[in-house]
Formats: C-alpha cells, sequence, structure tokens
C-alpha cells in the first residue's frame, strides 16, 4: 500500500469552489488551507477575504 | 433609416456617451458593468479622451469633480456597492451644481450582494443618495436603444440645470444585445460662464465650492437650488403610457421589470383583462401626472419591482393612495416572471372602486 | 404574434454565447426585433454559460426565456436542466458526443449530433458549437441559409480572416449531417 504523499488539507471545506480552472485563487486557498494544518490553528483562526474573486473563500457552505 | 448594430447595453451606454461629447472616463471595474470602462478603456485614447481606471470608486468620482469643475463632459459608472462608496462625491457635486452622469448598473444587494440583477437602489438614486438636501436627475432606460437616448439626454439635462444626473439601469439591461442606432444624438450648448478654465487674468475668478460658514447663504444656496429642482419637475418628466386608454388596472413598472409586464400584459388582455402600463423613463422627477390622472380612471395598480418595495412608496404618494396598489416583486438576483406579474394582475383586477 | 424564443446551453468555453450572437445577428440584418441575453457564473472558464435569443414580429417583452421553442444544449448539466422546459412541440439539438443519454421527452423533437467528434476530427476543435448550430438551423429554418455569408462576416473579427472559412465549413458540415 503506498504512501499518502498528497491529499486535500483537513481545514479546507468540502464544497465546490467558484474559481475558473487554471486560476491560482484556488491554489493560493489550498495553500492557505496547508499552512493552518501544519501551524495546528484551525480553531485560532479568523478568515478575512476582499471584494472581487477571493470573496469566494467565504460563501455558505 | 438609421444603420442599426448589435451592441450590449453597458457598450451602448459608453459609445452614446462618446457620441454626446464625453471625453473623461473614471471607473472601476465590478460586475456587471465592466464592460462600460473595458470599452471607455480601447474607445477614449483613439479619440483622444482620457480613460483612467481610478484606484477606488471614491478617488473616481473625485476625479469627476476635477473634470465637471472644468465644464467638460465626464462620466463614471459602477454597481450598487460601488455607488455606495461614491455617496459622498455625488453629494459633493449637487453641493457645488456640477453637471456629470454616473452610471449604475444595479446588482443584488444588500452589502456585497450578488453578481446578477435588482432594482433596489431606487430609494438610493431618487432620494439623493448621499447626505444632505439635493436630488439627481435619474433616467431608468427599459431597452438598448434607451440606454443610447437616454445617457445623451442625461448628460444635456445635467448641463441645462447644473445638476449631476445618474442612470439607473440592472445588469439585465446591461448584458443584453439589442440592435440600436448610435446616430441622431444631439449635444445641447449650455452656458458654462462658471467652469474654472483659467482666468487669464483678463475676468474674475471662479470657485467650485460646496462649504459656506454662513447658514443664511447655505439655506440661499440650498433655496435656490430647489428653484431649478422644481423648473426640471414641471419641465423634465418622462414617461411611457403602453395600453392605457381603456384600462382598469395600471401596471407600474421600469427596467427590466417593465420589460417583463408587457409580456403579462399580453397573457393579461388575451384573458380579457383590461391592464396597462405606465413606465416611468424618469425616476426623478417621477411622472406623478400621469399616475394621479390613472388614479381616477384604474381599479387599482400593480407594481413590479425587483427590490422589497421602493417605487411602490412614490406610486402611493404620486396617486395619494386612491386605489389598491399590488406588488410583484423578486430580490436577491431574481427577476420576477411574467406569471408572477400576470397572477397580481388577476388579483388586483378582483378589486375595485374608491379606497 | 410570431415570437420565438431559443436557449443555448453549456459550459463556459464552448461558445454557447457565440452561437446565440450569431443568431441574433441574422435578427439585425433582416430586420427582425431581436434580443440577446447572456447568463453566466462568475467563472470565465468552466462552471455553467447560457444565452436567450428572442425573435418576434413586434417589440419584444422580457428577453429571458423560460419555456424554449429550440433547445441547444452540448453538455449533460444543462440537458437535466433544461429539457423539461422546452415547449411542447418544440425541437432539442444536443451534442451527442457528450451527452449520451436519450432524450426523455415525447413530445419534442430531439437531434444529436457528435458535434464535439466531427470539430476534432476534421480539424476544428473549438467549433462544435457551429456544428451543432448548422443542424439546428436546417432543421428549423429559422436562420435563411443565404444570410450564413452575412452573419459570419459581421460576426468574426477582421483579424481572424481565416476563420471565416472554418465558421462557414463548420455550419455547413452541421446542416449537412444525417445520422
Amino acid at each position: 500500500m503506498g504512501e499518502i504523499v498528497f491529499q486535500k488539507p483537513k481545514s479546507l471545506c468540502d464544497v465546490p469552489l467558484h474559481y475558473c480552472p487554471g486560476c491560482t485563487h484556488g491554489i493560493v486557498h489550498r495553500l492557505v488551507a496547508e499552512a493552518i494544518d501544519e501551524l495546528g490553528i484551525e480553531g485560532q483562526t479568523i478568515g478575512v477575504a476582499s471584494v472581487g474573486c477571493s470573496v469566494f473563500t467565504l460563501l455558505r457552505a | 433609416m438609421a444603420d442599426k448594430v448589435l451592441m450590449k447595453g453597458n457598450e451602448a451606454i459608453a459609445e452614446a456617451a462618446i457620441m454626446a461629447g464625453c471625453r473623461f472616463y473614471f471607473g472601476y471595474p465590478i460586475t456587471p458593468q465592466t464592460e462600460v470602462a473595458a470599452y471607455m478603456a480601447k474607445r477614449m485614447p483613439k479619440i483622444g479622451g482620457t480613460f483612467l481606471q481610478a484606484e477606488s470608486e471614491i478617488a473616481a468620482i473625485n476625479m469627476c469633480i476635477g473634470v465637471a469643475s472644468t465644464g467638460k463632459r465626464v462620466m463614471t459608472s459602477s454597481s450598487s456597492p460601488g455607488i455606495s462608496l461614491k455617496e459622498e462625491g455625488i453629494s459633493y457635486m449637487a453641493g457645488c451644481d456640477l453637471p456629470a452622469l454616473i452610471v449604475n448598473v444595479e446588482r443584488g444587494g444588500p452589502g456585497l450582494g450578488g453578481i446578477q440583477p435588482s432594482q433596489s437602489d431606487y430609494f438610493q438614486a431618487t432620494r439623493g443618495g448621499g447626505h444632505g438636501d439635493y436630488h439627481l436627475f435619474v433616467v431608468a432606460p427599459a431597452s438598448v436603444q434607451e440606454m443610447v437616448s437616454l445617457t445623451a439626454h442625461a448628460f444635456n439635462v445635467a448641463e441645462k440645470y447644473r445638476v449631476p444626473a445618474m442612470l439607473l439601469a440592472d445588469g439585465t439591461l446591461g448584458q443584453m444585445m439589442e440592435p440600436v442606432s448610435i446616430e441622431g444624438i444631439t449635444v445641447e450648448d449650455h452656458d458654462k460662464s462658471w467652469a474654472l478654465t483659467g482666468t487669464d487674468c483678463k475676468r474674475k475668478h471662479n470657485i467650485i465650492n460646496s462649504l459656506s460658514l454662513l447658514p443664511e447663504e447655505l439655506e440661499q444656496w440650498n433655496l435656490e437650488r430647489y428653484k431649478r429642482y422644481e423648473k426640471i419637475e414641471a419641465e423634465e418628466p418622462m414617461w411611457e403610457e403602453y395600453m392605457m386608454d381603456d384600462a382598469d388596472v395600471c401596471v407600474v413598472a421600469f427596467g427590466i421589470a417593465s420589460r417583463v409586464s408587457r409580456n403579462a400584459i399580453k397573457a393579461a388582455r388575451a384573458q380579457g383583462i383590461k391592464v396597462g402600463m405606465i413606465r416611468p423613463i424618469t425616476l426623478w422627477p417621477f411622472p406623478k401626472k400621469p399616475l394621479l390622472a390613472a388614479a381616477d380612471k384604474v381599479k387599482s395598480f400593480v407594481t413590479v419591482e425587483l427590490n422589497m418595495g421602493q417605487m411602490v412608496e412614490d406610486v402611493e404618494l404620486a396617486t395619494r393612495c386612491k386605489r389598491p396598489i399590488l406588488m410583484a416583486n423578486r430580490v436577491g438576483g431574481c427577476i420576477p416572471t411574467p406569471e408572477q406579474v400576470l397572477a397580481q394582475i388577476v388579483e388586483a383586477n378582483k378589486l375595485g372602486g374608491a379606497q | 404574434m410570431a415570437q420565438t424564443g431559443m436557449l443555448f446551453a453549456g459550459f463556459g468555453g464552448q461558445g454557447i454565447l457565440f452561437s446565440g450572437k450569431f443568431c441574433a445577428y441574422d435578427g439585425l440584418i433582416s430586420d427582425k426585433q431581436v434580443s440577446w441575453l447572456p447568463s453566466y457564473g462568475p467563472e470565465m472558464r468552466g462552471g455553467t454559460a447560457s444565452c436567450s435569443v428572442v425573435f418576434s414580429d413586434e417589440i419584444i417583452g422580457s428577453p429571458i426565456v423560460t419555456n424554449p421553442d429550440i433547445l441547444v444544449v452540448m453538455n449533460l448539466p444543462s440537458l437535466d436542466k433544461y429539457e423539461p422546459a422546452v415547449v411542447p412541440g418544440g425541437k432539442i439539438f444536443y451534442d451527442s458526443t457528450l451527452i449520451s443519454r436519450p432524450i426523455a421527452r415525447t413530445d419534442v423533437q430531439a437531434f444529436g449530433v457528435p458535434a464535439t467528434k466531427l470539430a476534432a476530427d476534421n480539424g476544428m476543435p473549438t467549433l462544435a458549437n457551429m456544428i451543432l448550430v448548422g443542424k439546428m438551423i436546417k432543421e428549423t429554418g429559422i436562420i435563411s441559409t443565404e444570410n450564413i455569408d452575412k452573419i459570419i462576416d459581421k460576426i468574426v473579427s477582421a483579424r481572424h480572416q481565416d476563420l471565416k472559412e472554418l465558421n462557414a465549413k463548420a455550419i455547413k458540415m452541421g446542416f449537412d449531417y444525417q445520422d
């Protein structure tokens, strides 16, 4: 059985994203979630997003 | 017959502004009106005009104040939340008696809201929008052709009376394409002796300012301004009457709501209901006269709006609450369907008699 | 009153809006009343894309088509969403390369064209939409064939001259397609 080398970060909600295929918003979104996982701060984190497509991080799940 | 082209509503506004002599546009992207800015970005440099994507909507409206002070035609556009950002600047423009065109292609609200169409900025547009006693000349197109004709008309009226003008459209009109003619636009010549153009030390300097330290003076400025508003209310209301001659029920709707209402009225007529529509084209000044006249002839009114009930209050005021008024509305970016409007027409037809 | 409502739907990037514009230009050329209204989400690619086109002899009321006389779909979610809305007696045109299930409605006419495969096989991978439009023109007669070249002239920008011939070829391919 292989070793898992990559998976969806735990703090990334399992909802459909609305970024365009190929847009780096989606990548940044995942990187932020990875950082939250690595630092173990999910319960102490408040997210803030601006207008424009970045506001899709706040869409109610 | 004039040559027609297929244009999007947003682009039609921009092209009409250019044909109306506007050579300055300051804007900022926001759905669903970014095409206005994009079109201006392409066209303005080609005709020696100035296009600037400002750092914010607030910067854009202040740039408009700068240009308007020199007597030149200037335009900015945005959508709902962006218009809220501009409101301080718009109040300043009104207080300085500066002509300009502000375009609002409405989206769902409040707050960041949604990207789909709405008419929920009606109160904001018709009650001034910013602080203080003032009005804007507000026009509401219902077709791509009117996006053209009303843009040109708004510039003329703004300069004639020295008031800022607002073109209130919705996301549907901004995005849709219809055949349109861009010809036949007239640019009226109005007095600009008040403008800042450099004295060359040959004339007394002009001042563009909305501040007074003397309350009686500020009161005078307000009173004088409202005399101009009286003239606008007397001479500038615009509306369309559709099938009103024998109507028992009067639909009142503007913009996309009036388009949907046409379908409903056709369906109602096919059922034998005598219904017509009064479509306000100027939202300020509101077409009070035809509505008051209709109140003596019809049994009831139905307003159709993409908001929680805003224009309905002006209909109540204009008709002096003489008749019952029903409403067909959707919000959040949803658009009333012809079926929904028809249902309210049917209900309104059952009501009757004076209040 | 002669009014026809058309609805085009698929995912962003398939040329759905362009297909609708093509038809709208016919309205302009033939001096008919016509409206074109896009509907899309915030995405520039992917997501859903649809557009309503209304042709009429009289002034058009609502530009929004909720019950199309003619439905053109290029992906399964769009067929799922709009098939129930088609007017009885209406016509559905679908890309059978991307949509494998049969049409469920028995009171409409359905025409499947393997547009995406045909486009790929004939060196025009981006013109599957125009192949489907060609079939639609053949079966509905909504656009007169003599207008096709005039419309292509108007709608394809000057810097894409080479695409004019390709668009005409794609439309003809769909027009002539028999399964």
